[in-house]
């Protein structure tokens, strides 16, 4: 990716680059924290400002890693108007724990990992996500779900993620 | 942002596999933002464009715009200040306070000036404004008057509770009224022949000027087909189809929609498949504490009930009560606005999605920017939209529920503010895209905002276009624009003409939704056969309706896809254990040639399953056959004809014993054959 002194309007397609990076830019927007509604607007916001330069497409990972980096700028800008704390305390991590994940399917295969590795989990571990990310349930009533203190279901829910993360790793080597 | 990132990049996945945040298709929206940017910086505005006109009839704000006070938080990013204006508003502020008063003094001029027009308005006659015109006429009326602005009506609500209106908005001491109703002036309903024919002339005149040679009409077998899933969202069976293929009644056509749509053994299926799809259309991107259940539940009433849509519209914009079904207060309606509220922000987004569901006003961009590529005032045309949901109140608890009321807006004018460009807070008060004004209070007893809206948005030129056009693009799979939600002169319809006779049409007819779809159904496009495909459908085309459209699809033959199904099934199997011999997956199997990766297959088996069971049980027919008593081969035959209209060939009935015999259960075969479905249903030959 560099900057082009004399674009070339035939040099890459818009659609196509808006296409195959939308959805790795708006899973790495969720992952630093954003709701989808503004991860959505900021989605839009990353390809308006990099459609609005001349740029080349040199390949995939180089144009993911411009695009991440542009909705990074884009969210930063964000937390500086509405005045918000970031939340994303180690972002070099999270990026380096993306790169090496999701830097070059959008995210595809990082999915799909987890969707097989929530199999590994208890049942109740399992039930304690579901209530938490399906049902958008409070810890609270998670916790009489299973019978259990809150921070026992935080401490289950936490070790669930654990073991997923664990598992994701193992299948994305 | 949310609370619960302990492990963000985890959190996040399992938001998208469990909580079914996937990762929208936002191409045409950025792609329509740009082209907004784009335009903006090569050129100005047309003075002649559809939102620049009707924009032009807001009523402008002079004293608004110079508050800078910000009353309440805002939470959405586009409403606030760009950072670097604190900087400039440092460095300026000894210039600010003189140029306050200086604006002031303008303001204060401005409506010395204004005083002085209301106090004499027989010096300048006003024409209605609400005067009935299709879309092109009203615009270019509206830009061609330089006494636009002024003109915009102020409802004021009388001691009888009857709507008033006022020709200009004044204060208190210089109102002047009329009492007058919000017009729902209707054109002369025609037959519904003539309005058939209408279609198919202006279709034909399109074809003609175009130089275009329609495609063929499609066989009283494909057309039978057609019309049953596009009416009532399922396959014909064997038998209904051999009846109206074997007819020989002159008007079987029109017979067969009337039945669909009239038949008493068709309502149901009739209103559950609109209800669907009108579902989908109410809760797209929307909140996941909107129930589903409720508002499909609602609309399978409305539409099971002819009820008019003009009344369906209106009960989901003034809708009060619980979202939640089983509780005491419950109303299904107010699903559509729990799905899109955003009390926090302001409820942009309900008003967004308002505007574009039921005008076809995409706005979105404009509640964060001036969009100058329409008008220069679609910021102000958005928030003053907004104006009407501040009377809007909806509270939520923990466990989804949510209750949707009215109470008295937040401030006395019942105002929202909004942030410029350049950093100015400004206020907006109630004003409907046609430039009709309501009063300002605050009050829900005196002026029930939702109310008026409701009779605003359906009774509007944009309501009846819209809403014909999206029946349209449900029949046709594509409608006057794309998306069909999105008309303007950035978008305009490809047949601005029949579009236009449609609405109107549809309102004459008092928004009979059958009548309408009658109409489309029954139009020669809609009888026509899909064509050479490959030379159609090139999105942002201007579609001539010259052949069926077709949906885009990866979909393959029968037996390819019989085998897509058999690999699917085995790795079902292997999964669930039903089978004690584990099937082996392999990586080979596709559409294509080249060897896929296997997580690919993976994803392609995981979609093949979760749409097995949905095709196969989400129409009357195919419960009916799985559930039968029937043996598995006469499953078998009565699926080929219900999907393909045909027996199965010998190499495909091989490929179903192939299905088959992946289980040795008796109890997985239901599995199997659903699966079988979705290979058929899902194939090239089904389309």
């Amino acid at each position: 990716m560099k900057a082009a002194s004399t674009p070339d309007p035939t040099a890459f397609d818009p659609v196509r680059l808006i296409e195959d990076h939308q959805a790795g830019v708006w899973r790495y927007l969720r992952a630093l924290g954003c709701e989808s509604n503004l991860a959505d607007d900021l989605t839009q916001e990353t390809f308006l400002a990099v459609l609005q330069r001349p740029f080349e497409d040199y390949n995939p990972a180089a144009t993911a890693a411009y695009l991440r980096r542009t909705a990074y700028n884009a969210l930063v800008s964000f937390q500086r108007r509405a005045k918000k704390v970031t939340t994303v305390e180690n972002i070099d991590e999270l990026n380096q724990n993306w790169e090496s994940w999701a830097g070059d399917d959008n995210g595809e295969e990082l999915v799909d990992a987890l969707r097989r590795c929530l199999a590994v989990l208890s049942d109740r571990a399992r039930l304690a996500l579901e209530l938490r990310f399906k049902e958008r349930a409070s810890r609270e009533t998670i916790a009489a779900a299973l019978e259990m203190s809150e921070d026992g279901a935080k401490n289950l829910m936490q070790r669930a993620k654990k073991t997923l993360r664990e598992c994701i790793e193992s299948k994305l080597q | 942002m949310n609370d619960k990132l302990d492990d963000p990049i985890i959190d996040a996945c399992l938001d998208e596999v469990l909580g079914g945040q996937s990762p929208p298709d936002l191409t045409s929206r950025i792609l329509l933002a740009w082209n907004h940017l784009g335009s903006n910086a090569a050129a100005p505005a047309s003075s002649a464009s559809w939102p620049s006109d009707v924009a032009a009839s807001s009523t402008q704000q002079p004293t608004a715009a110079i508050q800078l006070r910000k009353p309440k938080a805002v939470v959405n990013s586009r409403r606030e200040a760009s950072p670097w204006l604190a900087i400039a508003a440092s460095i300026a502020i000894v210039g600010l306070g003189s140029a306050i008063v200086w604006v002031v003094w303008d303001a204060t001029e401005q409506r010395i000036q204004r005083s002085n027009q209301i106090v004499a308005p027989e010096a300048q006659p006003q024409p209605s404004p609400m005067a009935p015109s299709p879309f092109p006429e009203s615009i270019a009326d509206n830009s061609r008057d330089p006494h636009r602005e002024p003109q915009a009506p102020v409802i004021e609500v009388a001691p009888n509770n009857s709507l008033v209106i006022d020709p200009l908005p004044v204060t208190e001491e210089q109102v002047q009224t009329t009492a007058v109703n919000i017009p729902d002036e209707r054109p002369t309903p025609l037959t519904d022949e003539q309005i058939v024919r209408a279609i198919n002339e202006l279709m034909r005149n399109n074809w003609i000027s175009g130089g275009i040679t329609p495609a063929m009409p499609v066989a009283d077998d494909e057309w039978c087909r057609r019309v049953h899933l596009k009416l009532i969202g399922r396959e014909p069976s064997q038998k209904e189809l051999a009846a109206f293929v074997e007819s020989r009644a002159a008007r079987k056509r029109e017979e067969l929609v009337d039945l669909l749509l009239q038949g008493e053994t068709y309502i149901e299926e009739f209103a559950g498949h609109w209800s669907r799809t009108w579902s989908d259309i109410l809760l797209a991107s929307g909140d996941k504490r909107a129930s589903r259940e409720g508002i499909e539940q609602y609309l399978r009433r409305a539409f099971g009930q002819g009820q008019p849509f003009n009344e369906t519209t209106s009960e989901l914009l003034t809708a009060t009560g619980s979202s939640t079904i089983g509780d005491a207060n419950y109303n299904g309606a107010t699903n559509f606005l729990v799905a899109h509220s955003d009390p926090e922000g302001g409820y942009a987004q309900a008003t967004a999605h308002v505007s574009r569901t039921f005008m076809g006003l995409s706005l979105e961009c404009s509640q964060c920017h001036v969009d100058s590529t329409w008008s220069g005032n679609e910021q102000q045309r958005f928030w003053e939209l907004n104006a009407f949901f501040q009377q809007l109140k909806i509270d939520r608890n923990r466990d989804r529920r949510s209750l949707v009321s009215d109470a008295d807006a937040e401030y006395a004018d019942g105002e929202t503010y909004y942030t410029l460009p350049d950093g100015l807070v400004r206020a907006a008060y109630p004003v409907f895209v046609d430039g009709t004004e309501i009063p300002r209070d605050a009050s829900v007893e005196k002026v029930n905002r939702r109310d008026l809206l409701a009779k605003l948005v359906t009774r509007s030129e944009q309501f009846r276009q819209a809403m014909a056009n999206r029946f349209w693009a449900e029949l046709f799979g594509v409608g006057f624009t794309i998306p069909a939600d999105n008309i303007g002169p950035h978008n305009p319809p490809s047949h601005p003409e029949l579009l236009a006779k449609l609405g109107g049409q549809f309102a004459a007819h008092d928004y009979d939704v059958r009548a309408l779809i009658r109409w489309i159904a029954l139009s020669e496009p809609f009888a026509l056969s899909s064509g050479d495909v490959a030379t159609h459908d090139q999105i942002g085309a201007k579609l001539a309706f010259d052949h069926f459209p077709q949906a885009k699809s990866t979909r393959g033959p029968v037996l390819s896809q019989l085998r897509v199904a058999q690999e699917a099934y085995a790795s079902y199997v292997s999964q669930s254990g039903v089978n004690s011999t584990p099937a082996r997956v392999t990586p080979t199997i596709t559409p294509g040639v080249i060897p896929m990766e296997l997580s690919a297959v993976d994803k392609l088996l995981a979609t093949v399953a979760a749409e097995a069971r949905q095709l196969s049980r989400s129409t009357v027919y195919g419960n009916y056959i799985l559930d039968s008593d029937m043996s598995i081969e006469q499953k078998i035959q009565h699926m080929f004809f219900a999907t393909l209209h045909r027996a199965p060939s010998a190499s495909e009935q091989k490929a179903v014993a192939e299905v088959l015999g992946s289980s040795s259960s008796p109890g997985s075969e239901k599995t199997a054959l659903e699966y079988i479905w979705w290979a058929l249903a899902s194939s090239q030959e089904a389309r």
